[in-house]
């Protein structure tokens, strides 16, 4: 059973710049997991087979509860709580997810040298109907052990497995949820009218057969250790794929709903793991320790159901059929066949030009910007010990991928970003394209001038169509950051043993103390998604960077 | 080692039996939200549903801003700043179409759920209230999803139905609702008056509103190939006789002045005009001025050099010569949402006559529509008498001069009322309305006669793709189909 607690406050005097009359806020969040997981296990040995037989029963329970209150209007300045604000909304909510499960497992081993196993699961889950069977098989091959007279090689391992996992919805996906009917201020309706509340179906299909997904993967394997343990490598090749994938489908209005969670996708990885472990020096007092991990995945959308809609993950990320899960997609400029932005040649020509000169969205359709995903991530991380002083350091690489920065888009709005500090005295700009337009009748691109040298109101532009579009604001993820630098100090064996300890350390370490972003990144961390994790990840607003942390530890071994 | 594994064997068969209970897992109802149960029963969904009916009935004079503007009912002033002239894209009334995810899936919702219950009365109401939708849908799409509309993921491309297939399933609902409500046996659950905000559960006036839609969408067929004027005149003279009969029996939705919400024409008066009240325009008011017509004062206030004087959308009045304003008075928070008014019966009585060469029971509907509509307006007696006594509104012996009297003076009635006066205009080209008097939008010179497909239908929905996007300004649905030549334009 784990159960965790949270409770959080906020709050600002009365007087400040940004809430002049106060606020209190206060959050409560709490969570109770039950989990119980019971298993028989038999274990004997035939000759040079071993044998480990396990059966299992497992059952779950997550219950979670939220309670807010947020305040405004301080009555009494420098008081803080809830009846010392003027005005307040509140509101609380809860929720419980059950499943439980039967599972087993049969290991055999042929000498120290050969290993299989085999394993089952069957899942019955509250929030879907059906419930679901996952395998899972692997081969482990110890060849070290044929090779006992090679010195320099301390263990070798290949391995490979075929492994089945199931999950269900989350909970109350598929529930028939009312809302209040519709209501519009301007056009004077609104609930509870003349005493009467009124809820109807909401447009969110309801989807009874809502089913579990799955994720299938193979993988293959090599482990080695060499030099007495001194170098050790670990390769991993991965393809993995997910189907029944449950994903929110937009869908017509002429259906009646506007959408729903929906059994309709497919996706693949296919990806390499690369560790590598080293003890370059070693000596009574000195010692070296590097690892580096490197990392590729190549993802892929199959399948996203009848029709292949694009499907919007949230967080400015997409699933496109043929495209790497996900991208981001959206509202371009349009472009001439070989590339260049065409500028409108529509519109007053005078001072109170508006469209003239200025870039157009193409009306066509919307356009992939790429992938969110990076191209690889790495880390480095190097530990130099000298008798009981120890000091490491992480360096953290991310290569390729894509942001969009929200806040850039705001920004360029009020002239507020790096990026318009040079802006033009006269508010013109010259935009380097061709004149042109999109002819709705030839449906062509019509280049009217090769060579642009009309120019458009600067902040025109900012203002208008450059708010239409994404592509101004989509920029590099790629970063360098050194993640963690720790000074670790051991004390001597005899003060731990005067303390009844078996080990006592102090370290003082630092967090995300450097980092450098790619040429054209605007935003202060790349990192950071506004909506946290979420399948788009994309989206970066009104957020916070990763923070740079100092810690002093103490660190006691009993 | 044999008893411990029997005791242990135990306590798996009793976690097992505990957890395998599908009771155990049947605890999927979100606490936090309200979800479909028998606690919700259509007595929950009625007045929701009445609403959304009311807010469609007239969305579009307020958000499709060209709307009134074009009707001419309106003119905006340059002197308020605000945009006069209105674009028309491929998204243009995308509010309509998105009643298929609203207010029609609501009240076929209803519809749906009293008729598996056998609640008769609320069965019918939502069969009223969903063949309105279904008649709506066709009048503006003209093909439309139908059959495999409204189920979801089921169909996730639904197929189109030709116009006359969502009117006769639009009619056969509205007969269905007619036995609903004359049924000995309303079931176990009636609606009560405040659930029914419409009607206050009077299903006399449901049954005589039947009838009264099922005139007026006859009416709409007039021009359509197939048939005939003279015979859809029949019709409309056979439903009436069960409609609507008095000013009481008007169907809308009324603000209440005690309520925060006001109707949408108090508040765009209000906001946009500074309750200055909005301009109407010069084809409007001299229109009303050739007659002397008596509901002026009730309209509007007087300009500042004298009488009734419109405006010319998009102009800046000048001071010392404003001119007319929408009366506060009368644009005021109680307006109702109009669906039906009662006038608009006796017009429909009026040009069935017509259509059928009976001048002078033509002349006696729609005199008796005018009436019906001063008296709504609260206009005294004498001045009714005056106004209908004048030569003008004698009626012509001819068709066409008769339709056209007949719905100009049906226009005047239905001013800032329903949208029948689009739909008319449409069918008839009557009245004949001056677009020399507005600003005209930006990318045409006319206005839809249907409205577009949306992007997101035409560009997914194969059978949507497979018509393609209409010629939406030249041509309207499939009733659309009578020549007007004195304005070639719109053809």
């Amino acid at each position: 059973m784990s159960t965790n607690t949270s409770v959080s406050q906020n709050y600002k005097n009365k007087g400040g710049l940004v809430e002049t009359q106060g606020v209190f806020n206060r959050y409560n969040n709490s969570s109770k997991d039950v989990e119980s997981t019971e298993m028989i296990t038999y274990d004997n040995t035939f000759g040079d087979f071993t044998v480990n037989v396990m059966a299992g029963h497992n059952i779950v329970q997550n219950y979670w509860n939220s309670m807010e209150f947020e305040g405004t209007g301080l009555v009494v300045p420098g008081i803080y709580n809830s009846s010392n604000v003027s005005t307040y909304t509140a509101g609380s909510s809860y929720g419980m997810f059950r499943s439980w499960s039967l599972f087993g497992e049969a290991r055999i081993g042929y000498k120290s040298l050969l290993y299989y196993t085999v394993t089952g699961r069957n899942d019955w889950a509250s929030s879907i109907n059906n419930d679901f069977f996952y395998p899972s098989h692997s081969l482990g091959f110890v060849f070290s052990e044929l090779l006992q007279n090679a010195k320099f090689l301390d263990f070798g391992k290949v391995r490979v497995s075929y492994a089945k996992v199931g999950a269900p919805a989350s909970a109350y996906t598929t529930n028939v949820i009312l809302s209040q009917a519709s209501s519009s201020d301007w056009l004077g309706h609104s609930w509870p009218f003349n005493g009467q509340n009124s809820y109807l179906p909401s447009s969110t299909y309801p989807n009874p057969d809502l089913a579990n997904e799955f994720k299938s993967e193979i993988e293959t394997g090599l482990e080695m250790r060499f030099f007495k343990n001194r170098l050790g490598l670990d390769l991993a090749l991965y393809h993995n794929w997910s189907t029944n994938q449950i994903l929110w489908q937009q869908l017509l209005n002429s259906t009646g709903y506007e959408g729903g969670w929906i059994n309709i996708g497919g996706i693949t990885h296919k990806g390499i793991e690369l560790g590598i472990t080293s003890t370059p020096v070693q000596t009574k007092d000195f010692s070296w320790d590097m690892s580096l991990t490197w990392s590729k995945d190549n993802s892929m959308v199959d399948d996203l159901g009848e029709n292949d809609e694009p499907i919007d993950l949230g967080s400015g990320g997409w699933a496109i059929v043929g495209q790497p899960y996900p991208v981001l997609y959206g509202d371009a400029f349009l472009r001439d066949d070989e590339g260049n932005l065409v500028l409108s040649d529509q519109g007053s020509t005078g001072t109170d030009r508006t469209t003239y000169g200025r870039p157009i969205i193409d009306p066509r359709s919307r356009k992939i910007f790429g992938k969110i995903a990076p191209d690889w991530v790495s880390s480095i991380r190097n530990s130099l010990r000298y008798k009981n002083i120890t000091f490491m350091a992480q360096l953290d690489i991310q290569k390729g991928g894509l942001i969009d920065n929200f806040d850039e888009h705001y920004l360029t709005y009020y002239g507020m970003s790096p990026l318009q500090e040079n802006r033009p005295e006269d508010n013109r700009i010259v935009f380097d394209g061709v004149m042109g337009h999109y002819d709705y009748t030839s449906q062509q691109v019509v280049v009217t001038n090769p060579v642009n040298t009309e120019w458009t109101y600067y902040s025109s532009y900012y203002q208008t169509v450059c708010q239409s579009t994404e592509e101004d604001n989509i920029q590099p993820r790629d970063f360098i950051k050194l993640r963690e630098v720790a000074l670790t100090y051991r004390m001597p064996g005899k003060v731990a043993d005067a303390l009844h300890l078996k080990g006592l350390d102090v370290s003082f370490a630092g967090r995300n103390l450097w980092r450098k972003f790619k040429d054209g990144f605007s935003g202060s961390d790349v990192e950071t998604n506004t909506n946290g994790i979420s399948n788009g990840n994309a989206w970066f607003n009104y957020s916070f960077p990763s923070l740079r942390t100092y810690a002093l530890t103490l660190n006691i071994t009993l | 080692m044999k008893r411990i594994l029997i005791k242990f064997s135990i306590i798996v068969l009793v976690l097992l039996t505990m957890s395998s209970c599908q009771k155990w897992l049947d605890i999927d109802y979100n606490p936090n939200a309200i979800t479909e149960s028998p606690a919700i029963d259509e007595g929950v969904y009625l007045s929701g549903v009445e609403s959304e009916w009311a807010q469609q009935a007239v969305t579009f004079f307020v958000w499709w801003n060209g709307m009134k503007d074009w009707l001419l009912w309106y003119a905006s002033d340059g002197t308020q700043g605000y945009e006069t002239r209105f674009e028309i894209s491929t998204d243009y009334g995308g509010e309509i179409w998105g009643a298929y995810s609203g207010a029609l899936m609501h009240s076929n919702a209803l519809y749906e759920k009293a008729k598996e219950n056998g609640n008769k009365r609320f069965q019918g109401i939502g069969a009223v209230i969903t063949a309105w939708h279904w008649f709506n849908m066709a009048d503006y799409y003209d093909q439309a999803p139908l059959d495999e509309a409204l189920k979801g993921a089921e169909f996730p491309y639904p197929n189109v139905n030709s116009l006359e297939e969502i009117y006769t399933h639009a009619n056969a609902l509205l007969d269905e609702a007619v036995e609903c409500f004359t049924s000995s046996d309303p079931g176990d659950l009636v609606p009560t008056a405040a659930q029914d905000y419409i009607y206050g559960a009077d299903f006399e006036k449901w049954t005589r509103l039947c009838y009264s839609l099922k005139a007026r969408y006859a009416m709409r067929l007039t021009y359509l190939p197939g048939k005939t004027p003279a015979g859809q005149a029949d019709l409309v003279l056979q439903y009436l006789q069960n409609g609507l009969q008095n000013n009481d029996d008007m169907c809308s939705w009324k603000h209440l002045a005690s309520l925060q919400f006001d109707s949408y024409i108090y508040e765009e008066s209000l906001y946009d005009y500074s309750a200055a009240g909005m301009t109407p325009s010069l084809y409007i008011v001299d229109l009303l001025n050739d007659l002397s017509d008596p509901r002026r004062m009730i309209f509007w206030t007087e300009a500042e050099a004298g009488g009734y004087i419109g405006h010319r959308s998009g102009t800046s009045s000048v001071a010392g010569n404003r001119p007319s304003r929408w009366s506060m008075s009368y644009c005021t928070q109680t307006y109702p949402d109009m669906i039906m008014m009662y006038s608009e019966n006796l017009f429909l009585k009026a040009e069935a006559h017509a259509l059928k060469g009976e001048y002078g029971p033509a002349e006696t509907a729609m005199k008796a529509g005018i009436r019906a509509d001063m008296e709504y307006h609260g206009v005294p007696e004498a001045d009714i008498i005056t106004y209908l006594a004048q030569p003008a509104l004698t009626m012509p012996t001819s068709v066409e001069a008769a339709q056209e009297l007949v719905m100009t003076q049906k226009y005047i009635a239905n001013t800032f009322e329903t949208t029948e006066s689009y739909f008319d205009f449409i069918r008839t080209g009557y009245p004949r309305l001056d677009f020399t008097t507005i600003n005209q939008v930006i990318n045409t010179n006319t206005f839809p006669r249907r409205n577009p497909y949306p992007p997101d239908e035409i560009e997914k929905n194969p059978s949507i793709s497979a018509l393609g996007q209409p010629d939406y300004f030249r041509k309207g649905t499939a009733w659309d189909t009578k020549p007007f030549s004195w304005r070639s334009d719109t053809k």
